[in-house]
């Protein structure tokens, strides 16, 4: 261990031995104790960690239970239940549990492949930026059916709409009259 | 089945999930909840959407667990990952809502005792940690306050060990420069 590298680990990581690299640990630790010099180094990052020590959090009261409770009980109950779930995020979940019943029986690149279609159509954190997907698929149908009609032979149709053809059935409904008067 | 629950490692829990298994997605929560929860309120610092987006996280434990791959990353450095994620969207979304830069005032030069001392030094550094930069104090809050070793952390940041340690040394400078010398800021 160089001064240099632990210098370096020091402003990087802190004083704190237990944060330093596993693998140069415990060179790191030996440098300290043979080089005076680093004694220094540690007390000028030990006043950052020690004020960093006070930032205490506000724990989270009943998120956790809140969490649980959104998850269905099992899948069949995701997929029974999805209606009554209210929470938008949820509901694509439970959507989403209960297409991966598919998933767990076959994993077969069909399922993989609409399981991952639809976590993309309905992800599950709604954002207005989101919605182009949905309406990207609702105009399918649309462009599908503007290039079927530009591309149908419709004159075609009017090869069969002509007086010869009428002709036709009138002489055979004439013949059936005189046959079966 | 309980027993076997508790026993079972997170890899293990993350299996019986994927399978639609709710007691061991039950066990996983209780594991992982408080790491990522704290997490998050130090990446937000304390915003209203810190619940929203700690819900998010395992909500995708939930539905996404059987895209976890065990040979990327143990189980709770793919939370801390998902966390992440959502925690940079929500700030760069914010950001561009407010169409401000975090621009925070240190509470320096105040010379209090006693409760109001500690709490106000506790108010301190959370305006400190909310004016470094985003990435610079996730990596700090995986190394330091998460304890992840710096492979864990550098692959969450998806960044190499060497921009790791430059994100933290970087973090590091300013904090003690706010924190240490708060009229400086």
């Amino acid at each position: 261990m160089q001064l240099n590298r632990f210098t370096e680990i020091l402003a990087s990581y802190g004083s704190q031995s237990s944060h330093w690299p596993q693998a140069e640990r415990d060179a790191a630790i030996a440098f300290a104790q043979q080089h005076p010099s680093a004694l220094g180094l540690l007390k000028q990052q030990e006043s950052l960690d020690r004020l960093l020590a006070d930032d205490k959090l506000e724990p989270l009261y009943d998120l956790k239970a809140r969490i649980l409770n959104q998850v269905p009980a099992s899948i069949e109950e995701a997929a029974i239940k999805k209606a009554s779930i209210t929470n938008a995020s949820f509901e694509t979940a439970a959507l989403e549990t209960a297409m991966n019943v598919s998933v767990v029986r076959d994993d077969g690149l069909y399922s993989r492949f609409l399981s991952g279609f639809l976590s993309w159509l309905l992800p599950a954190r709604n954002t207005p930026a989101m919605l182009w997907r949905p309406g990207l698929l609702a105009t399918i149908p649309l462009v599908v059916g503007i290039m079927i009609g530009s591309h149908l032979n419709i004159s075609g149709l009017d090869d069969f709409d002509t007086w010869d053809d009428d002709d036709y059935l009138l002489t055979l409904t004439l013949d059936n009259l005189e046959t079966n008067p | 089945m309980t027993t076997d629950l508790h026993e079972a490692t997170d890899r293990q829990l993350v299996e019986q999930i994927a399978h639609g298994r709710r007691d061991a997605y039950e066990q996983l929560l209780h594991r992982q909840f408080p790491a990522v929860s704290r997490y998050v309120q130090r990446m937000l610092v304390q915003a209203a959407e810190t619940e929203d987006i700690v819900q998010e996280v395992f909500l995708r434990l939930w539905t996404q667990a059987n895209r976890f791959d065990p040979n990327l990353a143990g189980v709770s450095t793919w939370l801390h990952r998902i966390a992440h994620n959502l925690c940079i969207d929500h700030l760069r979304q914010h950001n561009r809502l407010s169409g401000a830069t975090q621009t925070v005032e240190l509470d320096g030069g105040v010379e209090p005792d006693n409760e109001l001392e500690n709490t106000l030094r506790k108010q301190t550094v959370k305006q400190a940690l909310a004016a470094l930069p985003d990435r610079q104090r996730s990596a700090i809050i995986l190394c330091h306050f998460q304890e992840l070793s710096n492979v864990e952390a550098a692959l969450i940041l998806d960044v190499s060990i060497e921009a790791l340690e430059s994100l933290l040394a970087r973090g590091r400078r300013k904090l003690r420069v706010l924190l240490e010398d708060p009229t400086c800021s």
